[in-house]
């Protein structure tokens, strides 16, 4: 993953889990973003969460990135 | 598919197993519900945390412990926003914060075994683990094929255990196999899906003898399932 991906990657991953994760229910379906049930939002915020903290591991830990190939 | 790795993906799979297998049977020996709802998203974030890690940072020990921490504590904000899926008044559930400590070191033992199941080939500690972790993984697969076949609903989605003393028999008959199998063909003449074969028939036909199982298809699944179970864990290796 290039460092330019994981900024994207961060990026995404935070705005998901910051709408999903930890914005309050009634104002994500106020805004239209009200996609299947309260738990399937969530996990679609913990999974972009996810991804950013991997993400962001992958940023400060660039080396041990490069040497995994 | 270049990017799909298929030992990261048979590594990730049999760390997430095992991980499931000690929570799961520490679960049920101190009363915990355990069910199918909770179980699912505790594998998909635990196996999305595993294999995201290995992909792309690779395996190691710090990537071990930052695996141990980042799954279950996503785990942990899943769990705190999600709304309950069992009525916590009739069920004792895992959502004190201290059990986020216990998923971090059952996490971070099931990955330490898989690593050094390939760092340390021809000692003599590979073969237990490679019989723990197969027997771990056959465990989780069994309870969750008792979860999505067997166990009566109790609602549509939440499927909850009642009696599970043959897991502790599946545990040993897998264990059992995998050692007899390391000890006499480790010489690696026996092609991997003749010992994953034979694994699985021999542990289908004891479940059955032991009188634990209800059909010869029940047999059957069970046979495939320890052999998916030991594939795995030679697959990661």
């Amino acid at each position: 993953m290039s460092t330019k991906t994981a900024i994207w990657c961060l990026v995404i991953g935070a705005i998901l889990a910051l709408l999903f994760l930890f914005l309050p229910p009634k104002l994500i379906i106020s805004w239209g973003l009200g996609i299947g049930r309260h738990n399937d939002r969530v996990l679609v915020g913990t999974i972009g969460l996810l991804v950013a903290v991997v993400s962001a591991y992958r940023l400060l830990r660039p080396t041990l990135a490069e040497n995994s190939k | 598919m270049a990017w799909l790795n298929k030992q990261v993906l048979a590594f990730s799979l049999i760390v997430t197993l095992a991980m499931n297998g000690f929570d799961m049977l520490f679960h049920l020996l101190e009363d915990t519900a355990v069910h199918l709802g909770y179980v699912a998203v505790k594998f998909t974030v635990i196996f999305l945390t595993v294999f995201l890690i290995v992909h792309i940072m690779g395996r190691g020990k710090e990537q071990g412990i930052v695996t141990s921490i980042t799954g279950p504590a996503i785990f942990y904000v899943y769990y705190r926003y999600a709304s309950p899926t069992l009525d916590r008044t009739l069920f004792k559930l895992d959502e004190n914060v201290t059990y986020l400590f216990l998923h971090a070191a059952f996490l971070g033992i099931a990955y330490y075994l898989t690593h050094s199941l390939s760092q340390r080939e021809g000692t003599m500690s590979q073969p237990i683990f490679k019989a723990l972790l197969a027997s771990l993984a056959a465990s989780t697969l069994e309870m969750g094929y008792h979860m999505t076949v067997l166990t009566p609903t109790l609602v549509s989605e939440l499927k909850v255990f009642e009696s599970v003393s043959y897991i502790y028999l599946v545990l040993a008959v897998t264990f059992a196999l995998v050692l007899v199998k390391e000890a006499f063909w480790s010489s690696g003449w026996i092609h991997l899906g003749a010992s994953m074969l034979l694994i699985g028939l021999a542990g289908g036909l004891t479940l059955w003898m032991a009188g634990w199982s209800f059909s010869l298809l029940d047999s059957v699944v069970r046979a495939i399932l320890l052999g998916i179970a030991y594939s795995l864990t030679e697959a990661s290796a």
